[in-house]
């Protein structure tokens, strides 16, 4: 199936050919990354994205492709979300308005960078926001993980939130269902940093909700709520704007919802099987293993823009490298999700069998 | 008690058939479809969003609904 080519100032874009390889790579892309993102909870951008670059598709597409299906999944999930009854409808509304602030600069960069720099640039930009941010998200993970007071259930966000709320920058908001009273400052430095990573990105939810809990010292459960009811807004409004300049490829959203609706239910199925730190480690290995595969794809980009010179053979192997890290990584958190669940069910049968012999043990003494 | 199961049973085929007959006109259409997405406009961009949110919600529900049947249903 051929692709289409859209003639823009800078570049001719053409997306890619479906192949059936292609396809089946799409719709397997689109499982992995919505079995992880069910069992994480969000956030199977960060290998979708990367996981389209590396089979050839722009970056600029692979973001606004993977906006595009998000918002899809998040409009059909909005009916359940909002029967959970934890979002700050005020909050939201507050970081909503700079939120779509946010988007709207992510997209006008993202477009402004592939018309000047072209596919490379725009897809070097797009790689390098990866790796600052993916490789800072999983440090903080494992940090979380091997914090000793965490384990003792000691840990409280609260610290540098309780800082924060000290600060009297008017004006102050108080938050209803959160129960916090905040600078509209912060909710909007917040509001605007989730937006523009949704907009370059695909998703900006991992840096929304840690940054609604430990900055403004919103409960988890609230913040996550209100972060579904952003995800809305920021799909909506980041597909709509890069679909209004012809760069959402209907093919690709559709080859990643067979995989990725699938995948989502396994994966939330499975969050039912594992304790949280189980799911801490596997988000961390993920998230680090696709901030190293964007880290190996950035010397071609450079090779490509003319700012390095590195030997064909050189870049081609670090092209690989990048594509069999992130896919390992993907592969990696998938194994480890599947055997947390034989674990699971293993210990399971042990228990029923145990209960069945000591069920047979009281009626033959009866 | 035989009801339930034969309603989610219909529903699945339904939404599965659904899905199918979506996918197949959209690639088999694929070029005429992508030459008005991609005319740079407001209608077409609404109608591309639309389009992702009926497949979304229809091989959503039906994924949803094997799921369901095979006893693997999650909140999601």
């Amino acid at each position: 199936m051929a692709g289409e080519t859209i003639s823009l100032i800078g570049e001719v874009m053409t997306f890619i050919d479906i192949t059936p390889k292609a396809a089946f790579s799409m719709a397997g892309l689109g499982f992995l990354g919505g079995m992880l993102s069910g069992f994480i909870g969000s956030g199977g951008a960060f290998i979708m994205t990367p996981g389209m670059m590396a089979l050839g598709v722009p970056g600029i597409v692979a973001v606004s492709s993977n906006l595009a299906h998000k918002f899809g999944k998040a409009m059909v999930g909005a009916r359940k979300h909002s029967k959970m009854g934890n979002v700050d409808a005020r909050l939201g509304i507050f970081m909503v308005a700079f939120l779509l602030i946010g988007v709207k600069l992510a997209v006008f960069l993202n477009e402004h960078i592939f018309n000047t720099l072209g596919k490379a640039g725009s897809n070097l930009y797009i790689s390098l926001v990866f790796v600052v941010l993916l490789s800072g998200l999983s440090l903080f993970i494992l940090r979380d993980i091997f914090n000793p007071n965490h384990k003792k259930g000691a840990n409280k966000p609260t610290g540098f939130a309780e800082k924060l709320a000290k600060i009297n920058i008017p004006p102050m908001i108080h938050f209803k269902v959160a129960n916090v009273r905040v600078s509209l400052w912060f909710v909007a430095i917040i509001g605007l940093a989730t937006g523009w990573l949704a907009g370059t990105v695909g998703v900006g939810g991992f840096i929304g909700v840690p940054a609604m809990i430990y900055v403004l010292g919103i409960p988890t459960m609230v913040a996550a709520g209100t972060e579904l009811f952003l995800a809305i807004f920021s799909g909506a409004f980041g597909a709509f704007n890069y679909a209004l300049n012809g760069f959402v490829d209907i093919r690709l959203v559709l080859l990643l919802y067979l995989g990725s609706l699938l995948g989502l239910h396994i994966g939330a199925n499975a969050t039912k099987m594992v304790s949280e730190m189980q799911i801490k480690f596997v988000m961390a290995v993920v998230i680090g293993m696709s901030a190293v595969s964007r880290a190996f794809a950035i010397p071609k980009y450079l090779v490509d823009l003319q700012m390095a010179n590195f030997s064909a053979g050189v870049a081609r192997v670090l092209d690989l490298a990048a594509t069999v890290t992130l896919y390992g990584g993907a592969i990696v958190g998938v194994i480890m999700i599947c055997r947390y669940i034989m674990r699971f069910k293993q210990g399971q049968k042990l228990k029923t069998h145990t209960i069945h012999l000591k069920e047979h043990s009281n009626r033959d003494s009866a | 008690m035989s009801g339930a199961p034969k309603a989610t049973l219909s529903k699945t085929i339904l939404f599965l058939g659904l899905s199918i007959c979506a996918y197949l006109v959209i690639f088999f259409n694929i070029e005429p479809l992508n030459q008005f997405f991609l005319s740079k406009a407001v209608i077409p961009a609404f109608c591309l969003l639309g389009t992702v949110i009926a497949i979304a919600f229809l091989y959503g529900t039906a994924v949803s609904n094997v799921l369901s049947i095979l006893g693997l249903d999650s909140d999601h």
